[in-house]
């Protein structure tokens, strides 16, 4: 599978088009395994609820650990394969319920905690993860972050009705995106929760998944653009340029000159 | 052929930019790279443009180091689209009139990604405001 800067929708292995996905975008990119570390959440819960809810996250634990469980770059392809439906389920059913019993303001403070904590605890995990891999999940989480910011403002643009069936369009382009990445961030949330290895064999698979999460953002802003369409602007002629702005340029092109390296297009 | 000083430099955009002449190996460019413009043309002044070098060495991609698939990138100067890393840590000031020659462009998605990257690096965790970026 290909992945990174926008992988085509069938090659999700699983088939997750099948599914009816939330018409909602802004509880999308919160990883379902963040919703275990959060106490605000527990405060607000009565305890059938409370269990009701340890039941799901045990649920969605039981397929991460399943997915985890590999030793080889082939295992993993074929366990993540098996275990990827039953994930989206599981994730579904725990943000359904959660939605149900939580308002949007607490989940909404519980998961800006959970993700600022999550990455401090990912910085800490370079031994368990690589640097590589490590690296790819803090800015993962960063772009969840910003995911999470762009939905409030999408929310608050509002939208024509006649862009409705092109934004619909996006939606079911951006969520198996955003699911895809949100599995292989709650993989290394669960390796770190029950302290499992992260096989070097497969880290590169798991850093391929994460990048997912930029495809899912570009998506985003294209929504955003349906949205607030930007307008071309020339160049003002208005601005000063002057020996200056010549001199800095030409110390920024000598840089360039400076730094010709072997690794250019037509190095041999 | 050297690209005018009047010339239009739009955002997406990719070029060949030209090293001096010491550089050249025969008609080749030995450290050629193609740069993707990413500053936005009514803010360009002079003949500077801000811009980074997409590297063919995809194996460098990495959190803020986007990889663009050749799916999103097109040539216009006969040479194949391959998949490419946005190295957005080597962004630069670049003198127009040094573009060699237009090489083709990215998708306006490859630009949110790599935008996407350059703000993780500069540090901004934020979506900026659109009434803020107009002012």
């Amino acid at each position: 599978m290909q992945e990174g800067f926008l992988t085509a929708r069938n090659e999700f292995d699983g088939g997750v088009g099948l599914l009816d996905m939330p018409p909602q975008l802004c509880e999308v990119g919160a990883p379902g395994a963040l919703y275990e570390q959060s106490s605000t959440l527990e405060n607000s819960l009565e305890r059938s609820k409370e269990r009701l809810v340890r039941d799901l996250v045990s649920v969605l634990d039981n397929v991460l650990l399943e997915g985890l469980s590999a030793r080889s770059l082939q295992e993993f392809v074929e366990t993540r394969k098996h275990v990827w439906p039953k994930y989206i389920h599981a994730v579904r059913a725990l943000s359904d319920t959660l939605s149900n019993l939580i308002s949007k303001e607490t989940r909404e403070t519980s998961i800006r905690r959970a993700i600022a904590s999550l990455e401090v605890d990912l910085e800490r995990q370079i031994d368990r993860f690589g640097e590589a891999l490590a690296d790819q999940a803090i800015f993962t989480v960063w772009t969840i972050g910003r995911m999470r910011s762009l939905a409030d403002q999408i929310v608050a643009l509002g939208l024509p009705p006649e862009k409705k069936r092109s934004d619909t369009a996006l939606l079911s382009e951006f969520s198996p995106h955003a699911y895809w990445s949100s599995f292989h961030l709650d993989l290394m949330i669960a390796a770190i929760k029950f302290n499992r290895p992260m096989p070097e064999e497969f880290r590169e698979a798991v850093c391929e998944g994460l990048r997912a999460a930029v495809n899912a953002y570009v998506i985003m802003k294209e929504a955003f653009s349906l949205r607030s369409p930007r307008v071309e602007e020339m160049p003002d002629p208005q601005f000063v340029w002057d020996k200056e702005d010549e001199d800095l340029l030409a110390s920024s092109m000598r840089d360039v000159d400076a730094n010709i390296s072997d690794d250019g297009d037509n190095a041999r | 052929m050297l690209i005018s000083p009047t010339t239009v430099i739009t955002q997406g955009s990719l070029y060949w930019c030209d090293p001096e002449p010491k550089d050249t190996v025969g008609g080749e460019h030995k450290g050629d790279h193609i740069w993707v413009v990413v500053s936005l043309p009514r803010y360009h002044r002079g003949n500077c443009v801000v811009a980074l070098p997409l590297s063919r060495h995809i194996e460098k991609t990495r959190g803020h180091l986007i990889k663009v698939l050749a799916s999103e990138i097109t040539m216009e100067d006969g040479n194949p689209s391959i998949d490419r890393v946005a190295l957005t840590d080597q962004i630069r000031a670049l003198d127009k009139t040094r573009f060699r020659k237009k090489a083709g462009y990215v998708s306006s998605r490859a630009v949110s990604g790599i935008l996407l990257g350059v703000d993780f690096l500069f540090g901004n965790a934020r979506e900026p405001n659109p009434s803020v970026v107009k002012s």
